[in-house]
């Protein structure tokens, strides 16, 4: 029995149904992205132990199940193990082989390691900033901030985790006990001021519609207009409809022959306004949560009242604004906003509720005889040292929007080894310090034009980085041995001839 | 006598690569001259003669202006050179509007612009002129808005024949106002007159606005000249928006940086300012009205004065305007190109009488030499050209395909002297130097690099090497595919051949399998290097690795005895496919940070190739009596696979 095991593990038959599926699996994947998104994609298939449904070219697979990438790196490496442990020989012709082998279990493993060790965070500095701690854009934390006197702060972080609903914190160095009302991984906060905006937009755009569709004789030229454009071309065809003309290919033909007859026009006129109009609250209203509120605030005709906005929490910035949950995000660009609402409990009685969130800023509080800033924000890991950007160059080329250049010069104070120096950043030529990687992110022209003289900097901890650098090596070295080897097999044997 | 006919004619076709050489003369105009001008373009320092070149590329798909496309080859249309083309679009507008230019194939665009679907007096029906479109450029232009906000993955044939007459529209007027205002009468005194009056306009627009008497004629002069130039800057304005930049001609008035030169609509937007436009403008304006003139004397006295006057601080500039214009009238991968095909037809001709002619197996082995050393010439100037490894864009990644391939096959006819080497070698490279001609269609070729890019080290490294694992694993596909043409319907194959064939596929993945895995390796070094990351499953990457784990299965199987010869000859042309989906088919998801742009022509070119290689393994896999080569050696015992020996190639 487990003879035949080890005969099924170093098989190399295995080690080609492995491959196959690792091909198959990474076609899969590639195409899949262009519906899911690189990093669903990433999360899904590669870094997952199995596969259940895929959508290839726009089309939804349910059946589709396959190994994922875990399970097939895993078998290979098993594989390759077990077949090295029975082939080994000391042997010229093979040494090549085994080296190759080898190289490529350091490889295999090396980016096990990177996935389950590798964190990534960010920088970001506006030239003359001085930063010493580095932001995780995907994982937030609770934050009371105490002065401490000399310039320096006290802070107490709670992750993201522990903000459970219902929950209820505590800690040494915070005067009063925190229970958690709500909270959400995702958001929209928004205040009056932003509904009543947005009613504002929504009624002005009204307005134009009523303008542009207030005659009979607009409604040909209107439907020439919007002849090319199929989305207005169905509302069309259905209000023309709805004024019972069934002969409405050409919604131009069929708008002069209605806008010859006053009630029948008169009636397409106010079928049209309504669709259009609540097609544009639809749009508007899909923006977000202030938006959605202030299209339903229009259609039923009613003001803003303080009722539709309740305060989010009884104190703090919370008292003036509203929030709404939304479902969270799984896409790589879109980022979340999470909320989440805290009862400070000074003495076993409530001192009120606050709201936190990173679309809010820092609060005071003074609780407990003491004077506090809580906030929720990116999470961040503080550093020995600091940086300080002291400029930002992006460049293009002349003459042209293709960008050139990019690099930031950074001054690096760490009191601990009493290094001052000036370093310089740039893309293809990071920074490595103090077990840090520190890489300069390429921004979008419209990053650029929002905000000129920032730099962003990537910041990648990985101990595991050298290890394709020592597989790739070996490998070659392999590769190379094996290859001279039947080189000069073949040169000898060419001279015995 | 047959002893030396193979180089014979490699000699004829050494000769004519190098009759062209000479640069032809110019009788009238000095256009040759005027080619060789240095401009800046995309940030790239090029000679009008690229520009030319390339404008006529995306207009009708040629490097030369056909003036009377109407009248067939041998009716001598008059065909100009790019440049010529240029000068006038840029110094005549009038006249170039009626030259026809824009091709147009789509018939509902020919009928949206109620243009001539047929050949008929004075129209070919394909080529037509900026008059003959103008009438309707609403109509264009309004469906150009249309399908813009259409995703491209959704546009159909018509409305991509929209848009890219519309940029070749848009691109045509950027080039009219290049060199001065395209409605220029007389524009050197214009230019005095708008010098002479501009601070008498300034001082009346002053006084107007403090509500004081002013001279109105001056006023509106100077309105009018400021509204002309803001025209000429809007084209570049809206080119923002399309990634279409207008071309500085205007060196920098002093010192030599490139962030000085200018467009002539921004100097002389600069001008109501400062009072003095550029140098270059005075010179262009002579060059210009002379030319309009049709006085030749004229025009070339004031191209030679500008040119001194470039002399002492554009030296450089010069030079290196005029080595590119020398290369782009060599068109190396042109010549290597024919000359390919040639070494293909003689190798193919070889095998009907493999024993006589041997001559013409060893004409074809030198052809193909010349060939590729003609590539090899071509690729080689254009990274003197570009400062940078042979391979920076999708473009030369063909041609250093076009390069390697032939190479190994040359290799490979050196130990087995079959023709089979240069059959590979030659279709190859001849298909890769076609498929780098349609890539040139796309835009400049040499390209300025994005900063990410920016760095020789890793294109002179990963780049080339995975471009060579490409070349490779193609060379291994085709001798798949010979083997499977050949054995199927012919009877040329016997068992011995099949053996050869199968020893020089083993031996080449082998070696594509270095190339591919150390190719892919050194990108995810560059990756990490660049943006922190080994390995981020991004489609390229992707593409990369899947060439690698198949060559890995290949060799694989063969060890363990899966597949014999027949099996891995058929897994080579797998391999075909999976190497043509990572080199193009991962740059049409339209996502991930090497994509280069969506190719829609090409999808279907790559679905073509992909069907016809599925096709060809389906025939390789039918029951061996089907085949009209006998395979096996009659009652022959089974073969035992013989590993990793089979590397060992034989000598013939």
């Amino acid at each position: 029995m487990s003879r035949s095991i080890w005969k099924f593990l170093t098989s190399l038959r295995v080690t080609v149904v492995l491959l196959a599926c690792a091909i198959i699996l990474v076609f899969v994947g590639t195409v899949a992205q262009a519906d899911e998104g690189l990093f669903q994609v990433q999360e899904r298939y590669f870094r997952h132990w199995y596969i259940i449904g895929t959508t290839l070219w726009g089309h939804h697979l349910p059946w589709f199940v396959w190994p994922g990438g875990y399970t097939l790196g895993f078998g290979l490496l098993i594989n390759l193990i077990a077949a090295h442990i029975k082939r080994f020989q000391w042997k010229m012709s093979k040494f090549g082989i085994h080296l190759t082998h080898l190289g490529i279990i350091i490889l295999l493993v090396g980016q096990l390691a990177t996935d389950m060790l590798q964190v990534e965070s960010h920088m970001t500095f506006m030239e003359g900033d001085t930063g010493n701690f580095i932001e995780s854009p995907r994982h937030h934390e609770l934050v009371f901030v105490a002065d401490a006197g000399k310039g320096n702060d006290e802070v107490v972080s709670v992750p993201e985790a522990m903000l459970v609903k219902g929950k209820e914190i505590s800690h040494p160095k915070l005067p009063f006990k925190i229970e958690v009302k709500d909270y959400s991984p995702n958001g929209d906060v928004y205040s009056k001021a932003k509904v009543e905006q947005a009613v504002t937009q929504i009624k002005t755009a009204l307005t134009a519609l009523n303008g542009e569709f207030s005659t009979p004789e607009a409604l040909a030229p209107l439907a020439q207009r919007d002849q090319e454009n199929p989305g207005r071309v169905q509302f069309w065809r259905d209000a023309l409809a709805a004024v019972g003309e069934k002969n409405n290919d050409d919604i131009v033909a069929a708008a002069k022959k209605v806008a010859a007859e006053p009630d029948r026009a008169a009636k397409l006129l106010t079928e049209l306004k309504t669709r259009f109009g609540s097609q544009m609250r639809r749009a508007i209203g899909s923006q977000g949560a202030a938006e959605q509120l202030a299209a339903n605030i229009v259609e039923s005709g009613q003001t803003v009242t303080p009722e539709m906005l309740p305060p989010a929490s009884t104190s703090g910035a919370g008292a003036s604004v509203t929030v709404k949950s939304q479902p969270e995000a799984k896409d790589m660009d879109t980022q979340n906003i999470p909320y989440a609402v805290l009862d400070f409990i000074v003495d076993g009685k409530s001192a009120g509720t606050w709201l936190v969130s990173p679309a809010l800023r820092e609060q005071d509080l003074a609780l407990g005889g003491k004077k506090l800033q809580v906030a929720l924000r990116d999470e961040r890991t503080y550093l020995p040292f600091s940086l300080k950007l002291l400029q930002a160059t992006h460049k293009d080329y002349a003459g042209s929007d293709t960008p050139k250049d990019f690099r930031s010069r950074m001054l690096i104070d760490n009191p601990g080894t009493k290094e001052n120096r000036e370093v310089e950043i740039s893309m293809n030529d990071p920074l490595r310090y103090g077990g840090l990687a520190f890489y300069q992110y390429q921004m979008t022209k419209d990053e650029m034009d929002q905000a000129p003289g920032r730099s962003v900097l990537q910041v990648v901890h990985n101990p595991s980085w050298l290890a394709p650098y020592i597989g790739c090596i070996v490998v070659a070295l392999g590769m190379i041995w094996q290859f001279l080897h039947h080189l000069v097999g073949f040169i000898t044997k060419r001279r015995a001839v | 006598m047959k002893k030396w006919l193979p180089l014979i004619i490699t000699l004829i076709f050494l000769g004519w690569v190098f009759s062209q050489i000479p640069s032809p003369k110019d009788d009238g105009f000095a256009i040759q001259e005027f080619a060789k001008l240095p401009i800046l373009k995309d940030g790239r320092h090029e000679p009008v003669d690229s520009l030319a070149r390339n404008s006529l590329l995306q207009l009708r798909g040629k490097q030369t202006a056909n003036f009377e496309p109407w009248k067939g080859d041998f009716d001598h249309p008059q065909i100009v050179s790019a440049t010529e083309w240029l000068m006038e679009v840029m110094m005549n507008p009038v006249a170039a509007d009626t030259r026809p230019v824009f091709r147009i194939d789509h018939p509902d665009l020919k009928g949206l612009l109620n243009l001539p679907m047929e050949k008929g007096v004075e129209t070919d029906g394909k080529h037509f002129s900026w008059s003959q479109i103008q009438p309707k450029s609403d109509a264009l232009i309004k469906e150009a808005q249309r399908v813009s906000d259409i995703p491209s993955a959704k546009r159909n044939q018509f409305d991509k024949a929209v848009l890219n007459l519309w940029r070749s529209t848009f691109l045509y007027q950027q080039l009219k106002c290049s060199l001065q205002p395209p409605d220029a009468r007389d524009w050197p005194s214009e230019l005095q007159a708008y010098l002479e009056n501009r601070e008498a306009g300034r001082v009346a627009a002053q006084a107007r606005e403090d509500k004081k008497p002013y001279d109105e004629k001056a006023l509106n002069q100077i309105v009018d000249d400021v509204s002309r130039f803001h025209d000429m800057e809007h084209y570049d304005e809206f080119g923002k928006r399309i990634e279409m930049r207008m071309p500085l001609f205007l060196p920098p008035e002093t010192g030599t940086a490139d962030n000085d030169w200018r467009r002539t609509g921004q100097s002389l937007m600069e001008s109501i300012k400062t009072g003095v436009p550029n140098f270059a403008i005075a010179h262009y304006a002579v060059m210009g009205a002379a030319f309009r003139a049709n006085d030749v004397p004229a025009f070339n006295h004031a191209l030679e004065a500008y040119r001194a006057e470039l002399a002492p601080r554009f030296g450089p500039n010069l030079k290196e305007a005029s080595t590119e214009t020398f290369f782009n009238r060599m068109q190396f991968f042109y010549l290597s190109m024919m000359i390919a095909v040639c070494a293909f037809l003689c190798a193919i001709i070889y095998w009907f009488r493999p024993v006589e002619w041997d001559w013409l197996r060893r004409t074809a082995a030198s052809l193909l030499t010349l060939s590729v050393i003609v590539t090899a010439v071509g690729i080689l100037f254009r990274m003197w050209l570009v400062g940078r490894p042979p391979v920076t864009n999708l473009y030369s990644s063909a041609t250093f395909i076009a390069f390697g391939a032939p190479v190994l096959g040359l290799i490979l006819e050196r130990f087995w002297r079959n023709s089979i080497g240069v059959v590979v070698g030659s279709i190859i490279s001849a298909l890769c130097l076609i498929i780098a001609h349609y890539l040139s269609l796309q835009g400049d070729t040499l390209e300025m690099l994005r900063a990410v890019l920016d760095t020789n080290f890793w294109l002179a490294t990963h780049v080339v090497v995975v471009t060579l694992g490409y070349a490779s694993t193609f060379v291994a596909g085709f001798l798949g595919i010979i083997f499977v043409m050949l054995g199927f319907f012919t009877t040329i194959i016997t068992p011995e051949f099949k053996r050869s064939l199968a020893r020089m596929v083993y031996g080449i993945i082998c070696f594509a399998t270095l190339f591919s895995f150390v190719g892919t390796v050194l990108g995810g070094i560059w990756a990490d290097q660049s943006w922190g990351r080994f390995w981020g499953w991004d489609p390229k990457e992707n593409g990369a690795i899947i060439i690698v784990l198949w060559n890995a299965l290949v060799l694989h199987a063969r060890w363990g005895g899966m597949v014999r010869e027949r099996g891995l000859l058929n897994m080579a042309i797998v391999g075909n496919i999976v190497t043509s989906w990572s080199w193009f088919g991962t740059n049409m998801l339209g996502i991930g940070l090497h994509s280069y742009g969506f190719m829609d022509a090409a999808f279907y070119a790559l679905l073509a190739f992909d069907i016809t290689m599925l096709a060809l393994i389906i025939i390789g896999c039918l029951p061996l009596h089907l085949w009209r080569s006998p395979m096996e050696t009659g009652k022959s015992t089974p073969e035992k696979p013989n590993p990793p020996r089979g590397a060992e190639p034989q000598p013939a």
